[in-house]
């Protein structure tokens, strides 16, 4: 696999047709696409995270192939990714995750809930006045870090409450270009340290991502040596 | 020559990220040519003007600011309840008027908060475009007039709109400024200017990752990134400054010598003790300033954020900090003449000097 890191060339932010295809949530996503796919056939094969730097976005991606710079706005810098990983290793790590849960109504219908609302939900139909509620970044710690531990057992790895911060919850809002259709994502923000407990799995995580809405730049883990 | 009063707050925050920007990773600065984590005065005056310190000690001299005024007018308008017990969240309150009908009531609301700020577009739209600031003596007004309205069922004449006033005694407004943009003329000049809170050492937020990978592939563990600890999980150590025109501070508050003094007082002790909220929750990083140093004088005022412009490295990180500002303060003064008239410190790391003397020195005597 490869790791890229994308930044955009100090020129293009001039560029109209880079403001364009920023312009909207789904369009940057758009963008990302377009960095790989060779053709409207392509299934996507690669995660990626967007970041921005003094307003400038930088995107990173783990990908089986190299991207392409199509219009030549991108710095672009590619790295062989194949971490040697062991049992026991502590890595530090970001993570940008739609952390849903689905649950199967009495019809069979699928429906996600993403756990922050869940929480919500939970402290609602208790009864508890809203004045009562734990105010809103705990319940956000608390529900994210569940869901990310659970993740984590199939995962392959392990995090501990002390060394993770759920945060940056955000619920993202945003049409596809063409039609009426609303899609609706949430977001969080993960920071800490965990612990690889399956070298193999967690390595398919690294490559494959973790949860939902991987296309639209979710579940994208980056891990470094962590030294304590 | 004005008075200014000048602080200077060394404060170390446990493991925290206690200042976000859009996509959630904390702020930063560039300083001396190292990265340093930085707190934006923005987040810091939000922390302070919402602390109980603020609330306690300058109880009724503080300001509201809402986008949503024009909602609590018209839910005042048609319930009955004054605006006052409407802000004060108290929900079953009895009514004290005869309420007026829902048309009504969203026509003088949008008119009412029409006066504060553009509001959002749309037919009886009653948010206002950007947050405004209101001050007790405006809501009284505001109070006053829905009195009025819903007892003689007429609408608002010249007269009553006249609800923006110049004089306040709104600590907050007068400390921080408010702008309305639709009436510039009630616009509040900040008596209080705050600088960002950066960090006396250098650390590294991103691109670590990217860099990492050669570490990963080969199997290395520790290398290079020796730092990464103290990036997400360690404290950090913020030199703040904050600088308060005491004449300006005075005039905004119409002149009354003890409200003054009570918001110099509460400021302070918000600078020493209140840390902004971000994932206060689930970090506990609350902290208490570990240096402050207080000044007092005509002079023109300075930064001593040269102290820090070398990042510090040194094991004992806070006792070098406050040597570094001490130091930087002398050699300042040598070079210019006397900075300040009058200074007063606090040190937590020795353990000299008091909260208590700090605040009666700043609240106390003056030019």
């Amino acid at each position: 696999m490869f790791l890229s890191r994308m930044r955009l060339r100090p020129g293009a932010a001039g560029n109209r047709e880079f403001w364009q295809m920023v312009g909207s949530e789904y369009q940057a996503h758009h963008m990302v696409w377009d960095l790989f796919t060779d053709g409207p056939d392509r299934e996507r094969d690669f995660l990626y995270r967007v970041e921005e730097n003094e307003g400038m976005p930088t995107i990173y991606s783990v990908c089986e192939r190299e991207p392409v710079n199509r219009g030549g706005m991108w710095t672009i810098e590619t790295k062989l990714y194949d971490p040697a990983l062991r049992t026991g290793q502590q890595l530090a790590f970001v993570l940008r995750a739609n952390p849903v849960r689905t649950k199967c109504d009495e019809k069979g219908k699928h429906h996600r809930h993403d756990v922050v609302m869940e929480a919500k939900t939970r402290l609602k139909q208790q009864g508890r006045p809203r004045e009562e509620w734990p105010p809103e970044p705990e319940i956000v710690q608390q529900a994210g870090f569940a869901w990310l531990a659970m993740k984590g057992e199939a995962n392959g790895f392990s995090v501990a409450e002390g060394d993770v911060r759920a945060d940056g919850y955000i619920q993202r809002r945003f049409r596809k270009r063409k039609g009426r259709h609303e899609i609706s994502i949430s977001t969080l923000d993960y920071t800490g340290i965990l612990t690889v407990a399956d070298p193999e799995r967690f390595k398919a995580a690294l490559y494959n991502g973790i949860g939902p809405a991987k296309g639209f730049g979710c579940g994208m883990m980056m891990v470094r040596p962590a030294v304590r | 020559m004005s008075e200014f009063v000048q602080l200077h707050v060394l404060v170390s925050y446990p493991p925290s990220n206690l200042n976000r920007d859009d996509l959630g990773r904390p702020k930063t600065a560039v300083m001396g040519g190292a990265q340093r984590l930085r707190v934006s005065s923005q987040s810091l005056k939000r922390a302070w003007r919402t602390s109980d310190i603020f609330a306690s000690t300058l109880a009724g001299h503080l300001g509201v600011r809402t986008k949503e005024m024009g909602t609590l007018v018209y839910r005042s308008l048609t319930s009955g309840v004054s605006l006052a017990e409407i802000l004060r969240g108290a929900n079953d309150a009895p009514a004290t008027f005869q309420p007026v009908t829902e048309e009504k009531g969203r026509k003088w609301a949008s008119e009412i908060a029409g006066i504060f700020g553009k509001l959002k577009s749309g037919e009886n739209a009653l948010e206002i475009e950007q947050l405004a600031h209101f001050s007790p003596e405006e809501i009284a007004a505001i109070d006053a007039l829905i009195l009025k309205l819903a007892a003689s069922g007429k609408d608002p004449d010249e007269d009553d709109r006249k609800l923006l006033m110049k004089r306040h005694t709104a600590a907050d407004i007068a400390m921080f400024g408010r702008m309305l943009a639709a009436s510039p003329i009630y616009n509040t000049e900040a008596a209080v200017q705050v600088s960002h809170a950066v960090t006396v050492h250098p650390v590294a937020v991103e691109d670590d990752y990217f860099t990492a990978v050669d570490d990963l592939n080969r199997g290395d563990e520790g290398m290079g990134a020796g730092h990464l600890g103290e990036t997400e999980f360690a404290s950090g150590l913020f030199y703040l400054y904050v600088c308060v025109n005491r004449d300006l501070l005075r005039e905004n508050l119409g002149g009354d010598e003890a409200l003054t003094g009570a918001a110099l007082r509460a400021l302070v002790e918000a600078a020493a003790k209140v840390a902004p909220t971000g994932k206060q929750n689930s970090f506990a990083s609350r902290a208490y300033a570990s240096y402050l140093l207080a000044e007092k004088g005509c002079q023109q005022p300075r930064s001593l954020s040269v102290a820090y412009l070398k990042p510090l490295q040194d094991a004992d990180l806070l006792g070098s900090a406050i040597n570094a500002l001490k130091d930087t303060r002398n050699k300042m003064d040598a070079v210019y003449g006397n900075c300040s008239d009058s200074w007063c410190d606090m040190n937590a790391h020795a353990g000299e000097g008091a909260l208590q003397e700090v605040l009666d020195f700043v609240a106390g005597h003056h030019a």
